[in-house]
């Protein structure tokens, strides 16, 4: 189940407009099937904005969400708007244009609409520390130690020239860390994401200016959401 | 100063003698008079850096040119430093259209670590002593995102000014409508370029080794200078911290704030010693 969003009926239907099921993809993010030929609508954040502070501040969050992430939803229902994209769900219009320069314009919104979701979806108030034992175990199996695989998030993320995301997925049966220029995701290199440090400068800009090891440090130590990472994991 | 001093030279004269040292130090020196025309990109090859083969030679030239011995070596080793070039105006010149909180960050934090980062690279490789902008041609990877980052930047700082913004002189503006049909066109290509660009870039006017104009996003690091006889004439960087702390997410705001200080004698200066270069093509 998608965290913060338990019980809220309206949310969900929602949510089930713009988030869904396909192959291969985060378990955590398959929560319907297809879409009705409507708009999709921006995902309400799994936490109120100022939750994440003082790590993030609620004033980064309100432009993040608010601002970056609402103008990607916008982009991509205009871009789709009367085209085969129409109704097509998120993650099938990712596969459908990844690649194809002349699709470059709606690859570009509907990922970063996709990256966003799971990078709110990433992190929680009171995340970080250790993660749940299944995935330490799996963690220490890939990387040693839960110390050695965050060393290796947080230099992608900080290693990351340009804009663009770091991420710790699944590939074949080990967990690897990747990083991701612009829009791009690893979703259609065929591996399971399991979560993601947004490393474009507006996530971190007004708290952290230029200082982005200290932000991706920040959110590795206080707020990824190691369950969410496990559920992806399946 | 002394009042004996003051009599002796008369204020006027001090400030005469001041202006004729630090002028070619704070506006470049494609602004001097009389000077000939160079591209950017060789009028910093010989300030930034160190070209001849004694240091002691190397330090000379820079101290003639009128600028502080900036010429020093990383410790240890024989490699070239390069230098972090001063702001052409005061942190706070741009304002209101880019604050001195931006340009604090963006001069003293970003342009500064780029430079850091390329003096941390290039000892003990073919780059140790090369020209920065050959570094930018020649390098890929890491130093070359660093030199380019360093070279895009002082260009950038360049193509603004506190007195900027208007028209560009009647040759560009001749040149200018032949290519974009008129100054207005011209500004509303460069500006629809410069807010589409995704991620992060710099948007950039070029002329091409035939004369024409191009007007170009690149990503990232990405710079003209790599290719081969193009001319860099205008830039606007469009990397997010250019303009986070001023605009937010509105990067149109921002780019339309640039037109207010473009600096059209920098890119007339530019275009002319293009079109020498090339021998009048």
């Amino acid at each position: 189940m998608y965290p913060g969003n338990v019980g809220n009926t309206s949310l969900q239907l929602r949510r089930r407009d713009f988030l869904m099921a396909a192959a291969g993809t985060a378990a955590a993010l398959a929560t319907g099937t297809a879409r009705a030929a409507s708009p999709l609508v921006l995902p309400p954040l799994p936490y109120a904005e100022n939750a994440l502070e003082p790590v993030i501040s609620g004033r980064t969050i309100s432009f993040h969400y608010g601002k970056h992430h609402k103008t990607y939803v916008d982009n991509l229902n205009k871009l789709a708007a009367g085209t085969e994209y129409a109704d097509m769900p998120l993650e099938q219009i990712i596969a459908a244009t990844a690649g194809k320069p002349e699709k470059t314009a709606i690859f570009n919104n509907a990922a970063q609409v996709w990256n966003h979701t799971f990078y709110w979806n990433s992190m929680k108030p009171g995340g970080g520390g250790d993660p749940p034992a299944a995935l330490k175990q799996r963690i220490e199996a890939s990387f040693g130690s839960v110390d050695a695989c965050k060393k290796e998030l947080a230099a992608a993320a900080v290693s990351q020239f340009g804009s663009g995301w770091a991420w710790l997925v699944l590939g074949g049966d080990k967990l690897k860390v990747v990083k991701t220029a612009n829009a791009n995701d690893p979703l259609t290199t065929g591996v399971t994401p399991l979560v993601t440090v947004d490393v474009w400068e507006h996530a971190y800009y007004l708290d952290y200016q230029n200082r982005r090891a200290d932000y991706v440090g920040a959110v590795l130590d206080k707020l990824l959401n190691w369950e969410f990472a496990l559920r992806n994991l399946g | 100063m002394s009042d004996a001093r003051k009599a002796r030279f008369g204020t006027g004269r001090m400030v005469s003698i001041m202006v004729r040292i630090w002028t070619p130090v704070l506006v470049g020196l494609g602004h001097r008079p009389n000077a000939v025309a160079e591209p950017f990109c060789m009028v910093y090859a010989s300030r930034w850096f160190v070209p001849a083969s004694s240091r002691d030679e190397r330090r000379r030239r820079a101290i003639g040119a009128g600028l502080s011995p900036i010429t020093t070596f990383l410790k240890g080793t024989n490699a070239m430093r390069h230098e972090l070039s001063a702001l052409p105006y005061a942190h706070t010149a741009l304002e209101p259209h880019i604050s001195a909180e931006t340009l604090e960050y963006h001069h003293g934090k970003h342009h500064a670590k780029y430079v850091a980062n390329l003096n941390d690279l290039i000892p003990r490789t073919r780059f140790e002593n090369m020209p920065l902008e050959e570094i930018v041609r020649e390098a890929d990877g890491a130093i070359f995102n660093n030199a380019a980052q360093a070279w895009n930047h002082a260009f950038y700082w360049h193509c603004l000014s506190p007195d900027g913004g208007g028209e560009p002189d009647e040759t560009l503006t001749a040149e200018i409508n032949k290519h974009f049909g008129s100054l207005a066109g011209f500004r509303q290509k460069f500006t629809d370029l410069a807010t589409t660009l995704f991620g992060s870039g710099w948007t950039w006017l070029i002329r091409n080794p035939d004369g024409s104009l191009a007007i170009e996003n690149f990503g990232n690091a990405g710079t003209p200078l790599r290719e081969k006889d193009r001319g860099p004439l205008l830039t606007c960087d469009v990397w997010e911290h250019a303009y986070y702390i001023d605009y937010r997410n509105a990067r149109p705001k921002y780019v339309e704030a640039f037109w207010n200080l473009v600096n059209w004698d920098f890119v007339a200066e530019q275009y002319q010693a293009r079109t020498h270069a090339s021998g009048g093509i």
